[in-house]
Protein backbone atom coordinates (compact mmCIF):
# COMPACT_ATOMS: atom_id res chain seq x y z
CA UNK A 1 0.00 0.00 0.00
CA UNK A 2 1.15 3.53 -0.59
CA UNK A 3 0.21 6.99 -1.77
CA UNK A 4 1.63 10.05 -3.48
CA UNK A 5 0.16 13.55 -3.62
CA UNK A 6 -1.95 12.37 -6.57
CA UNK A 7 -2.69 8.67 -6.22
CA UNK A 8 -3.12 5.85 -3.77
CA UNK A 9 -2.48 2.17 -4.49
CA UNK A 10 -2.64 -1.29 -3.05
CA UNK A 11 -0.91 -4.49 -4.11
CA UNK A 12 -2.03 -8.01 -3.22
CA UNK A 13 -0.38 -11.28 -4.19
CA UNK A 14 -1.72 -12.46 -7.54
CA UNK A 15 -1.81 -16.22 -7.66
CA UNK A 16 -1.49 -17.07 -11.33
CA UNK A 17 0.05 -20.08 -13.00
CA UNK A 18 3.30 -18.63 -14.31
CA UNK A 19 5.33 -21.74 -13.56
CA UNK A 20 5.51 -25.18 -15.15
CA UNK A 21 7.03 -28.55 -14.46
CA UNK A 22 8.54 -30.81 -17.11
CA UNK A 23 9.38 -34.48 -16.64
CA UNK A 24 12.95 -34.86 -17.91
CA UNK A 25 14.75 -37.91 -19.23
CA UNK A 26 18.40 -37.88 -18.16
CA UNK A 27 21.31 -40.02 -19.35
CA UNK A 28 23.07 -42.39 -16.95
CA UNK A 29 25.75 -39.84 -16.11
CA UNK A 30 22.99 -37.32 -15.41
CA UNK A 31 24.72 -34.56 -17.32
CA UNK A 32 22.46 -34.56 -20.40
CA UNK A 33 18.72 -34.53 -21.04
CA UNK A 34 16.78 -35.85 -24.01
CA UNK A 35 14.73 -33.40 -26.07
CA UNK A 36 13.51 -33.43 -29.69
CA UNK A 37 15.58 -36.52 -30.51
CA UNK A 38 18.91 -35.29 -29.12
CA UNK A 39 20.82 -35.29 -25.84
CA UNK A 40 21.39 -31.73 -24.71
CA UNK A 41 23.95 -30.80 -22.09
CA UNK A 42 22.64 -29.70 -18.70
CA UNK A 43 23.97 -26.34 -17.62
CA UNK A 44 25.62 -26.86 -14.25
CA UNK A 45 26.22 -23.92 -11.94
CA UNK A 46 27.16 -23.63 -8.29
CA UNK A 47 25.89 -21.49 -5.45
CA UNK A 48 27.60 -21.09 -2.10
CA UNK A 49 25.72 -20.85 1.17
CA UNK A 50 27.63 -19.69 4.22
CA UNK A 51 26.97 -22.08 7.11
CA UNK A 52 28.00 -21.38 10.70
CA UNK A 53 29.71 -24.41 12.24
CA UNK A 54 29.50 -25.60 15.87
CA UNK A 55 32.90 -24.03 16.55
CA UNK A 56 31.62 -20.66 15.31
CA UNK A 57 33.57 -20.69 12.06
CA UNK A 58 31.81 -19.96 8.77
CA UNK A 59 32.14 -22.56 6.04
CA UNK A 60 30.99 -22.41 2.43
CA UNK A 61 28.56 -25.14 1.47
CA UNK A 62 28.41 -25.61 -2.26
CA UNK A 63 25.07 -26.36 -3.86
CA UNK A 64 25.23 -27.68 -7.40
CA UNK A 65 22.38 -26.56 -9.67
CA UNK A 66 21.58 -28.37 -12.89
CA UNK A 67 19.48 -26.57 -15.46
CA UNK A 68 17.68 -27.49 -18.66
CA UNK A 69 16.75 -24.63 -21.01
CA UNK A 70 13.48 -24.46 -19.05
CA UNK A 71 14.87 -24.02 -15.57
CA UNK A 72 16.57 -25.84 -12.70
CA UNK A 73 16.12 -29.55 -12.00
CA UNK A 74 14.06 -30.13 -8.89
CA UNK A 75 13.71 -33.35 -6.92
CA UNK A 76 10.30 -34.98 -6.62
CA UNK A 77 10.48 -35.04 -2.83
CA UNK A 78 11.10 -31.28 -2.76
CA UNK A 79 7.96 -30.78 -4.80
CA UNK A 80 5.71 -32.06 -2.03
CA UNK A 81 5.86 -28.73 -0.27
CA UNK A 82 4.68 -26.34 -2.96
CA UNK A 83 2.92 -28.68 -5.34
CA UNK A 84 -0.55 -27.27 -4.61
CA UNK A 85 0.54 -23.80 -5.69
CA UNK A 86 2.29 -25.11 -8.76
CA UNK A 87 -0.65 -27.11 -10.02
CA UNK A 88 -3.54 -24.83 -9.13
CA UNK A 89 -4.66 -27.02 -6.25
CA UNK A 90 -5.04 -30.23 -8.25
CA UNK A 91 -1.79 -32.05 -7.63
CA UNK A 92 -1.20 -34.84 -10.14
CA UNK A 93 0.36 -38.11 -9.07
CA UNK A 94 4.05 -37.40 -8.52
CA UNK A 95 5.67 -40.75 -7.80
CA UNK A 96 8.11 -40.28 -4.95
CA UNK A 97 9.92 -43.41 -3.84
CA UNK A 98 12.76 -41.85 -1.81
CA UNK A 99 14.82 -44.78 -3.10
CA UNK A 100 18.44 -44.12 -3.87
CA UNK A 101 21.14 -46.12 -5.63
CA UNK A 102 24.22 -47.39 -3.76
CA UNK A 103 26.07 -44.20 -4.64
CA UNK A 104 23.25 -42.03 -3.32
CA UNK A 105 21.51 -41.08 -6.57
CA UNK A 106 17.74 -40.66 -6.36
CA UNK A 107 15.63 -43.09 -8.36
CA UNK A 108 12.74 -40.65 -8.45
CA UNK A 109 11.59 -38.93 -11.60
CA UNK A 110 13.53 -35.77 -12.43
CA UNK A 111 11.65 -32.59 -13.20
CA UNK A 112 12.74 -29.21 -14.44
CA UNK A 113 10.99 -26.16 -13.12
CA UNK A 114 10.26 -22.99 -15.06
CA UNK A 115 9.08 -19.78 -13.39
CA UNK A 116 8.01 -16.65 -15.26
CA UNK A 117 9.75 -14.42 -12.74
CA UNK A 118 13.16 -15.90 -13.57
CA UNK A 119 12.83 -17.21 -17.12
CA UNK A 120 13.21 -14.03 -19.14
CA UNK A 121 16.69 -12.62 -18.85
CA UNK A 122 16.65 -8.86 -18.47
CA UNK A 123 12.88 -8.82 -18.09
CA UNK A 124 11.78 -5.30 -17.18
CA UNK A 125 8.05 -5.83 -17.53
CA UNK A 126 7.40 -4.81 -13.92
CA UNK A 127 9.65 -1.75 -13.81
CA UNK A 128 6.61 0.38 -14.63
CA UNK A 129 5.50 -0.11 -11.02
CA UNK A 130 7.80 2.81 -10.19
CA UNK A 131 5.29 4.92 -12.09
CA UNK A 132 2.73 4.65 -9.30
CA UNK A 133 4.91 7.14 -7.43
CA UNK A 134 5.38 9.61 -10.28
CA UNK A 135 2.12 9.49 -12.28
CA UNK A 136 -0.22 12.39 -11.56
CA UNK A 137 -3.37 10.40 -12.32
CA UNK A 138 -4.60 6.95 -13.38
CA UNK A 139 -4.71 7.66 -17.16
CA UNK A 140 -1.11 8.91 -17.04
CA UNK A 141 -0.08 5.78 -15.16
CA UNK A 142 -1.47 3.57 -17.93
CA UNK A 143 0.28 5.67 -20.59
CA UNK A 144 3.56 5.11 -18.74
CA UNK A 145 2.82 1.38 -18.57
CA UNK A 146 2.06 1.24 -22.29
CA UNK A 147 5.42 2.89 -23.03
CA UNK A 148 7.25 0.55 -20.66
CA UNK A 149 5.93 -2.64 -22.23
CA UNK A 150 6.35 -1.86 -25.93
CA UNK B 1 6.68 -10.91 -8.40
CA UNK B 2 3.01 -11.30 -9.25
CA UNK B 3 0.66 -8.58 -8.11
CA UNK B 4 -2.89 -7.36 -8.24
CA UNK B 5 -2.52 -3.59 -8.46
CA UNK B 6 -5.42 -1.33 -7.51
CA UNK B 7 -5.14 2.43 -8.02
CA UNK B 8 -7.22 5.51 -7.21
CA UNK B 9 -6.40 9.16 -7.97
CA UNK B 10 -7.56 12.58 -6.75
CA UNK B 11 -9.83 13.01 -9.79
CA UNK B 12 -11.91 9.95 -8.84
CA UNK B 13 -10.40 7.50 -11.34
CA UNK B 14 -10.00 3.91 -10.17
CA UNK B 15 -8.24 0.99 -11.87
CA UNK B 16 -7.11 -2.61 -11.55
CA UNK B 17 -4.18 -4.25 -13.35
CA UNK B 18 -2.75 -7.76 -13.11
CA UNK B 19 1.02 -7.24 -13.04
CA UNK B 20 2.99 -10.45 -13.55
CA UNK B 21 5.70 -11.76 -15.91
CA UNK B 22 3.38 -14.29 -17.56
CA UNK B 23 4.97 -16.79 -19.92
CA UNK B 24 3.45 -17.30 -23.34
CA UNK B 25 3.05 -21.06 -23.76
CA UNK B 26 3.49 -22.68 -27.18
CA UNK B 27 0.59 -25.04 -26.53
CA UNK B 28 -2.56 -23.05 -25.78
CA UNK B 29 -4.56 -25.85 -24.15
CA UNK B 30 -6.33 -24.17 -21.20
CA UNK B 31 -4.86 -25.05 -17.78
CA UNK B 32 -1.97 -26.90 -19.42
CA UNK B 33 0.22 -25.80 -16.53
CA UNK B 34 -1.82 -27.96 -14.13
CA UNK B 35 -0.18 -31.05 -15.59
CA UNK B 36 3.31 -32.44 -15.59
CA UNK B 37 4.62 -31.67 -19.09
CA UNK B 38 6.62 -33.99 -21.32
CA UNK B 39 10.19 -32.70 -21.36
CA UNK B 40 11.27 -34.98 -24.23
CA UNK B 41 9.77 -32.56 -26.73
CA UNK B 42 9.81 -28.76 -27.02
CA UNK B 43 6.09 -28.87 -27.87
CA UNK B 44 5.14 -27.75 -24.34
CA UNK B 45 7.89 -25.16 -23.96
CA UNK B 46 7.40 -21.44 -23.47
CA UNK B 47 8.06 -18.98 -26.25
CA UNK B 48 10.71 -16.36 -25.60
CA UNK B 49 8.12 -13.66 -25.03
CA UNK B 50 6.17 -12.70 -21.95
CA UNK B 51 2.52 -11.83 -22.44
CA UNK B 52 2.35 -8.00 -22.63
CA UNK B 53 0.88 -6.42 -19.49
CA UNK B 54 -1.57 -4.59 -21.74
CA UNK B 55 -3.09 -7.99 -22.62
CA UNK B 56 -3.53 -9.14 -19.02
CA UNK B 57 -6.74 -8.56 -17.02
CA UNK B 58 -7.35 -4.90 -16.18
CA UNK B 59 -10.28 -2.65 -15.39
CA UNK B 60 -10.34 1.15 -15.61
CA UNK B 61 -13.29 3.07 -14.16
CA UNK B 62 -15.77 0.16 -14.32
CA UNK B 63 -19.43 1.11 -14.64
CA UNK B 64 -20.30 -0.46 -11.27
CA UNK B 65 -18.15 2.24 -9.65
CA UNK B 66 -15.88 0.15 -7.43
CA UNK B 67 -13.08 -2.41 -7.52
CA UNK B 68 -11.92 -4.97 -4.99
CA UNK B 69 -9.43 -7.81 -4.79
CA UNK B 70 -8.91 -10.58 -2.26
CA UNK B 71 -6.21 -12.63 -4.03
CA UNK B 72 -9.06 -14.13 -6.04
CA UNK B 73 -9.01 -15.36 -9.62
CA UNK B 74 -8.79 -12.22 -11.75
CA UNK B 75 -10.95 -12.97 -14.80
CA UNK B 76 -13.13 -15.63 -16.36
CA UNK B 77 -11.79 -18.44 -18.52
CA UNK B 78 -12.61 -16.34 -21.59
CA UNK B 79 -9.68 -13.96 -21.08
CA UNK B 80 -7.62 -13.45 -24.25
CA UNK B 81 -4.56 -15.11 -22.70
CA UNK B 82 -4.66 -18.06 -20.35
CA UNK B 83 -3.03 -17.10 -17.07
CA UNK B 84 -3.68 -20.54 -15.70
CA UNK B 85 -5.53 -22.12 -12.86
CA UNK B 86 -5.19 -20.78 -9.37
CA UNK B 87 -5.73 -22.50 -6.07
CA UNK B 88 -7.07 -19.29 -4.57
CA UNK B 89 -10.72 -19.31 -3.62
CA UNK B 90 -13.06 -16.49 -4.63
CA UNK B 91 -15.03 -16.68 -1.36
CA UNK B 92 -13.57 -13.53 0.19
CA UNK B 93 -14.01 -11.61 -3.02
CA UNK B 94 -17.67 -12.65 -3.31
CA UNK B 95 -18.26 -11.56 0.30
CA UNK B 96 -16.62 -8.12 -0.11
CA UNK B 97 -18.56 -7.56 -3.32
CA UNK B 98 -21.75 -8.44 -1.44
CA UNK B 99 -20.98 -5.96 1.38
CA UNK B 100 -20.24 -3.13 -1.06
CA UNK B 101 -23.39 -3.85 -3.08
CA UNK B 102 -25.48 -3.84 0.09
CA UNK B 103 -23.97 -0.49 1.07
CA UNK B 104 -24.69 1.02 -2.35
CA UNK B 105 -28.28 -0.29 -2.32
CA UNK B 106 -28.81 1.38 1.08
CA UNK B 107 -27.31 4.69 -0.06
CA UNK B 108 -24.44 4.23 2.42
CA UNK B 109 -21.46 6.57 2.24
CA UNK B 110 -18.37 4.41 2.70
CA UNK B 111 -15.68 5.30 5.25
CA UNK B 112 -12.20 3.97 6.09
CA UNK B 113 -13.84 2.28 9.12
CA UNK B 114 -16.00 0.26 6.70
CA UNK B 115 -12.84 -1.01 5.02
CA UNK B 116 -11.49 -2.16 8.42
CA UNK B 117 -14.78 -3.89 9.18
CA UNK B 118 -14.73 -5.64 5.78
CA UNK B 119 -11.17 -6.75 6.39
CA UNK B 120 -12.21 -8.34 9.70
CA UNK B 121 -15.47 -9.82 8.40
CA UNK B 122 -15.59 -13.59 8.99
CA UNK B 123 -18.65 -14.67 6.97
CA UNK B 124 -17.88 -17.64 4.74
CA UNK B 125 -20.30 -17.39 1.81
CA UNK B 126 -19.80 -21.04 0.85
CA UNK B 127 -20.53 -22.32 4.37
CA UNK B 128 -23.55 -20.00 4.67
CA UNK B 129 -25.07 -21.32 1.46
CA UNK B 130 -24.67 -25.01 2.32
Amino acid sequence: MGRSAHMTWGLTAAIVDNSDLWEEQLNKKRDRYFVDGEWRKLKITGEYIKVKQANGKIKDKKISIKMTHRGPLIRADQLRFNAALLFGGNVPNLPVTDQVTKDGKSLDTTYSFGWGGAFYEGDTSLDFLDSVMTATDVPEFFEMMQDATH
Amino acid sequence: MAANLILADNSGNIAYQLAVPMPRRKDLTPYLGCRVLDGRTTQFDWTNEVIPLTKLPRSINPEKGYLSNCNNRQASDHAEYDFGATHMSSGRSIRIDELIREGIANGHKFTPEDMIAYQLDTVDVFARNM
